[in-house]
């Protein structure tokens, strides 16, 4: 199963913890496994990575952060989705289903 | 915004480190916490469990400085580091760093007070709103050979009442009256002026008023404007003055204003304004007696203005009667002409010929201190030359390694400047002190915000050009040659040497 798991494509893992936070506030194991597990497995995310991202989203006012008790009654930093992340989550949201579509195209007529 | 945030978000990490830190720390642990109940959850023992999570996790220490590293602050983090660096091997060498710093000092000082007199003295502009319209009426006299002959009252009214090209038209002449019944009978300073004078200089009295027509006719009652300091050193700043008679060489006059604590005419020391009261009726032709300034109308030229004086001159013979015994012949053979001058050339003269003089002397000097400077770093970047390989050997970039000797001289550089600074003023204090007497504008001139970014950007400048030469010796990306000889090579290569005697022959050919 570890063999089948692909690093993330440049760029998509700013979208898809956008995207996994628009349901929820979570922390960021909580994001990490959410990812991996809605992936099924294709998609693990590196930790150090996803930290990285965490700060430079906030920085960017898509995310904010706050200190909580987590469900295991753990101090946990959680991370939830500003307005204008939302806006962002849309635009790259769009962005990516257009690529998407533009590359299954291609793929089409090389067959 | 978002730039905002960034920026205000990287501060708050600056000023925050620790803290800042601290929650990057916690966030890690909470993650292998997490991480580890999670294959605890799926029957791992706890040893096991730990060590799957850490194995997922990757290094600890690495993923905290992943995510330290990520914000600009960061990059300024290092520079500060290794401006606290430069700073600590600065002050490790306090004959070199001293030595370096004094002559930078001393040959931008000198630099910087000269450049501080040229601009006070020849650019800034006189303190009047709109000088550059003002000009000084000057003429000569070819017929007597004359280049400067001042302007005679019936010249004065003339212009007054027939110019095109100029607004407002005054005269004055600096004298001396004797001042009665407040003290000590005191001699003081004055300057006679017509009603034209500080109207065409743009200048109000901070209290009172200006002369008016009647004020500088014989008909009207004698008055007096003080100046600022005259007023405060005998009234002591009392408003009550205005209105008051005071007598000047016996005549009572009425204080009418008080000039602004800032007004100045022509480095002229004066404690007070008189009115002229000259008789438009019984002037003669030929009375020369003062100095004229006059303000030019709006959009027009020296040469324009030149011209409209020249026309007028001839006008003067028809309105004015000749003086007694003088012949008209005489006169006109004088041959007068128009020499318009702006003031502020009037006021300068030519000492900008000398000044600019001044100013490449000081300018050789600021060289042979730079070269000196250089030759010092080059010095220093010797005696680190094993080290910087060294450096070069371990990975560290070349760019690296310049930047750690720019920031040296540009540590220099700051430093250098900011004596530089404390030199200049010190030298233009003493030279408003003892200084020429006949440096005009002498009492104006300090050093000016200009002149401050001026000096640091030449000490500056200086530094980490001179500084770029041993960087280009050293630091230059090339392979790591100086571990092969290191510090303690027999003798000097040649390449090492060519550089600081070249240095040095500069400086015995500046002498």
């Amino acid at each position: 199963m570890e063999e089948l798991s692909t690093d993330l494509i440049q760029g998509t893992l700013d979208m898809l913890i956008l995207k996994t936070l628009s349901l929820e506030a979570m922390h960021g194991f909580g994001i990490s496994r959410r990812i991996e597990q809605v992936s099924r497995g294709v998609f693990k995310v590196n930790p150090g990575s996803l930290l990285t991202a965490f700060q430079r989203l906030e920085r960017m006012g898509w995310l904010d952060s706050e200190w909580r008790q987590s469900e295991n009654a753990r101090r946990a930093k959680f991370y939830s989705l500003t307005r204008s992340g939302r806006k962002q989550l849309e635009i790259e949201t769009a962005a990516w289903n257009r690529r998407a579509a533009a590359i299954a195209r291609l793929l089409k007529a090389e067959a | 915004m978002s730039l905002w945030r960034q920026f205000t978000r990287g501060l708050r990490v600056l000023a925050h480190r620790q803290a800042a830190d601290q929650d990057v720390d916690d966030e890690v642990s909470h993650y292998l916490e997490e991480s580890m109940a999670a294959f605890r959850a799926r029957g791992f023992s706890p040893a096991e469990a730990r060590r799957a999570a850490r194995m997922e996790f990757g290094g600890a220490a690495v993923v905290r400085e992943q995510v330290r590293d990520s914000g600009w602050e960061n990059t300024i983090g290092i520079l500060l580091a290794d401006v606290r660096y430069a700073a600590r091997r600065l002050c490790a060498r306090p004959a070199f760093t001293l030595a370096g710093v004094l002559t930078l000092a001393l040959g931008t000082g000198a630099t910087t007070a000269i450049f501080s007199v040229i601009d006070c003295v020849l650019w800034k502009p006189l303190p009047y709103p709109h000088s550059e319209r003002l000009v000084a009426l000057r003429h000569t006299a070819r017929g007597l050979k004359m280049a400067a002959l001042n302007l005679s009252a019936s010249l004065y009214f003339t212009y007054r009442e027939e110019s095109r090209t100029f607004e407002e038209v005054g005269m004055w002449s600096a004298g001396s009256a004797t001042i009665t019944g407040l003290a000590e009978p005191e001699d003081v300073p004055v300057l006679s002026v017509t009603e034209g004078f500080l109207p065409a200089l743009e200048v109000q009295p901070a209290f009172g008023h200006r002369f008016t027509s009647l004020d500088d006719s014989p008909a009207g009652e004698r008055t007096v404007i003080l100046t600022d300091a005259w007023w405060k050193a005998r009234f002591g700043g009392d408003p009550s003055v205005l209105g008051r008679r005071i007598l000047i060489d016996g005549n009572a006059s009425e204080v009418i204003g008080i000039l602004p604590a800032s007004f100045a005419f022509m480095d002229r020391r004066f404690s007070m304004l008189l009115p002229q009261r000259l008789d438009r009726g019984r002037v003669p032709l030929i009375s020369f007696c003062c100095e004229g300034l006059a303000r030019l109308r709006p959009g027009v030229n020296l040469e324009q203005a030149s011209a409209d004086v020249a026309r007028m001159l001839p006008l003067a013979t028809a309105k004015f009667p000749l003086n007694p015994g003088a012949s008209a012949a005489g006169y006109r053979n004088a041959r007068i002409g128009p020499n318009l001058r702006f003031l502020k050339d009037d006021l300068t003269g030519d000492i900008g010929n000398t000044l600019w003089v001044l100013m490449g002397t000081v300018g050789i000097v600021f060289l042979i201190a730079g070269a000196n400077v250089a030759n010092l770093l080059l010095v220093r970047a010797d005696g680190r030359r094993h080290e910087l390989a060294v450096r070069a050997a371990l990975g560290a970039s070349w760019m690296r390694s310049a930047r750690d000797l720019l920031l040296e001289s540009a540590l220099l550089g700051l430093a250098g400047g900011a004596l530089a600074l404390v030199l200049a003023y010190g030298a233009l204090r003493a030279l408003a002190v003892f200084g020429p007497e006949h440096l005009p504008r002498i009492h104006e001139i300090r050093i000016e915000p200009i002149a401050m970014a001026f000096t640091l950007g030449v000490a500056l400048g200086a530094a980490l050009l001179f500084g770029l030469i041993p960087v280009l010796k050293y630091a230059r990306p090339r392979l790591p040659e100086g571990l092969r000889g290191g510090g303690r090579s027999l003798s000097e290569s040649r390449e090492r040497h060519h550089a600081r005697s070249f240095l040095s022959r500069c400086r015995l050919h500046w002498r």
